[in-house]
């Protein structure tokens, strides 16, 4: 694998991926017309910076990650939607499965029960071919994009902790790692009140 | 130089027997050199343009990006043995339904050094033939009963093609006769069950495809007699329900006009998408279908474009007693037919 080979392209597909990424936009806002409580539709093309580093990661054995990143990586394009509440979730999951095919479902959430932090649900869905870009070639263009799911307090604590908790200039102490984890605690429970709540009130 | 592997298994149909009754697969290698193995190739050669269902591998049922299939694939592209071509013929022979019967399972896969690696297997059904010998001048007949052939409505095959086995070959191209004689159900255990994939635009893509495409070629349309042809497409649709199909195989089921067809595969956002074979949903072509209808009891039928149906066709404010409702519209006669009534 030729790396620099691999950045050269990875920069010359920018404009395609772009446009890719913004009929997945809009078909995603097509398809979710009409459904109540959705906050935003967003999409991004993964940073040149953010795919090199990913790109050549190693393996523990200090073998390259990715044999072939350009097709590997499968987060190239992502879309991102917010919505209000916990059970729009599984809603907008739903309608979304309706239309693209999956290799992946995943709800992301802290590995033990008793830790506080990112949670969010991802998808890892099939490129249409309705999108799919000509110019680039089926070998060229991605296979796949990522689908992330947020409820507005995920996506409120994973932007404000992602400079914080990923970008310091110094490692974080103890204490600094209690309050990230008790800010998503608030998080998680601010979800979990607006879920209750909507039961009570009948409108789950 | 490609190294190319062959090999061959006899399947019988164990789906539901119990472990004891099943009989397990029998495999051996073919030599690429000999008549059979020269047949395969070509095979392998014609399956590109024969293979014409794109398919994908599903994940597991936690949502999970594995698939015990895809394994089994790779595994096999890894080392093409015959032990690693036994394991994908037991899971063949385990999803057969017993209705299918006995067949051969030809596993064929030309790779180099695990790049550019193509895999296909091949399912031919058993039959029944008779064997016609006239090496003594006169004519011998004999009646066979395991010939196994390359059906024309049962045969059904999946090509793997990819960069490299890295890849996971992700996508792949079937063909299931069964499949395109419309009886899903019977032939689902090739792609669903054994192949553990599903198609690669699912039944909502596919069907809302079409219909959006419709719908733009309709108003697109400034032929009366093509919108009418547009708008008596619609509303047959909802028969083609659970179906497997493609938009070339509706324009063609359904004998639209050149024009007609033409302007739907131009609404296409890939106009390649035509070909792309997927199970038509009936509900999800309700919900987006452009016409409305409704059908009276006096064997009226009004049809026009949903969103305008009201304004065309005016429904009186008052129901008699009977339920009788009056419509009025309002329009100047551009073409006028009699169609016998089967």
């Amino acid at each position: 694998m030729n790396i620099e080979h691999v950045i050269e392209k990875y920069i010359s597909n920018q404009k395609v991926l772009n446009k890719v990424k913004n009929s997945l936009v809009n078909n995603v806002n097509e398809l979710l017309n009409g459904y109540q409580n959705i906050d935003s539709i967003s999409g991004r093309v993964k940073t040149i910076e953010s795919f090199k580093v990913k790109a050549f990661k190693l393996l523990d054995t200090g073998e390259p990650k990715y044999s072939d990143p350009l097709i590997q990586i499968q987060d190239q394009i992502g879309i991102r939607v917010v919505v209000f509440y916990k059970p729009n979730v599984s809603t907008v999951r739903e309608v979304i499965l309706n239309y693209f095919s999956n290799i992946e479902s995943k709800t992301i959430i802290p590995d033990e029960d008793d830790k506080f932090g990112y949670e969010a649900t991802h998808l890892i869905l099939a490129i249409p071919d309705d999108y799919r870009d000509i110019e680039l070639g089926v070998e060229e263009c991605p296979e796949f994009f990522e689908f992330q799911i947020h409820t507005l307090f995920q996506h409120a604590w994973a932007q404000a902790n992602h400079n914080l908790q990923y970008k310091p200039s110094t490692k974080l102490n103890k204490t600094q790692e209690r309050k990230i984890s008790f800010t998503a605690a608030q998080a998680w429970g601010a979800d979990r009140m607006f879920e209750e709540l909507l039961d009570e009130l009948g409108e789950n | 130089m490609k190294e190319k592997h062959l090999l061959s298994y006899l399947i019988h149909a164990n789906k539901g027997l119990e472990e004891d009754k099943q009989i397990s697969p029998i495999g051996s290698e073919i030599s690429e050199t000999d008549e059979l193995g020269q047949m395969l190739l070509r095979l392998l050669n014609d399956s590109e343009r024969e293979c014409d269902i794109s398919i994908i591998f599903s994940p597991s049922e936690t949502g999970e990006k594995k698939n015990l299939m895809q394994d089994l694939i790779l595994q096999f592209c890894e080392i093409p043995s015959l032990q690693n071509g036994l394991i994908l013929a037991e899971k063949l022979s385990i999803c057969t339904p017993q209705n299918s019967g006995l067949c051969l399972l030809f596993i064929l896969l030309e790779k180099n050094d695990n790049k550019d690696a193509t895999i296909l297997l091949s399912r031919f059904p058993a039959d029944i033939g008779v064997l016609a010998d006239s090496t003594d001048g006169g004519l011998k007949l004999a009646y066979v009963k395991q010939v196994f052939m390359k059906s024309q409505n049962r045969y059904k095959a999946v090509l793997y093609r990819g960069k490299s086995v890295a890849d996971g070959l992700m996508f792949g191209k079937a063909i299931d006769k069964q499949v395109n004689y419309g009886s899903v159900d019977l032939a689902k255990y090739w792609i669903f069950d054994f192949l553990e994939s599903t198609y690669k635009d699912s039944s909502g893509r596919g069907t809302r495809r079409f219909t959006q495409a419709l719908k733009d070629a309709v108003k697109r349309c400034d032929s009366p007699e093509v919108t009418k042809e547009l708008t008596g497409i619609a509303l047959l649709l909802p028969r083609l329900g659970g179906k497997s199909t493609s938009i070339s195989q509706i324009l063609a089921q359904y004998q639209l006009s050149e024009e007609a067809q033409h302007l739907i595969i131009a609404s296409l956002e890939n106009p390649q998408t035509k070909d792309t074979v997927f199970l038509f949903d009936s509900q999800e072509a309700l919900s987006t279908i452009p016409f409305k209808s409704i059908e009276l009891d006096n064997q009226a039928i009004m049809i026009a474009p949903s969103t305008d149906f009201e304004k065309i066709f005016v429904p009186s404010d008052e129901v008699s007693v009977s339920g009788k409702l009056t419509y009025t519209t309002q329009g100047k006669i551009v073409k006028e037919q009699f169609r016998a009534r089967k």
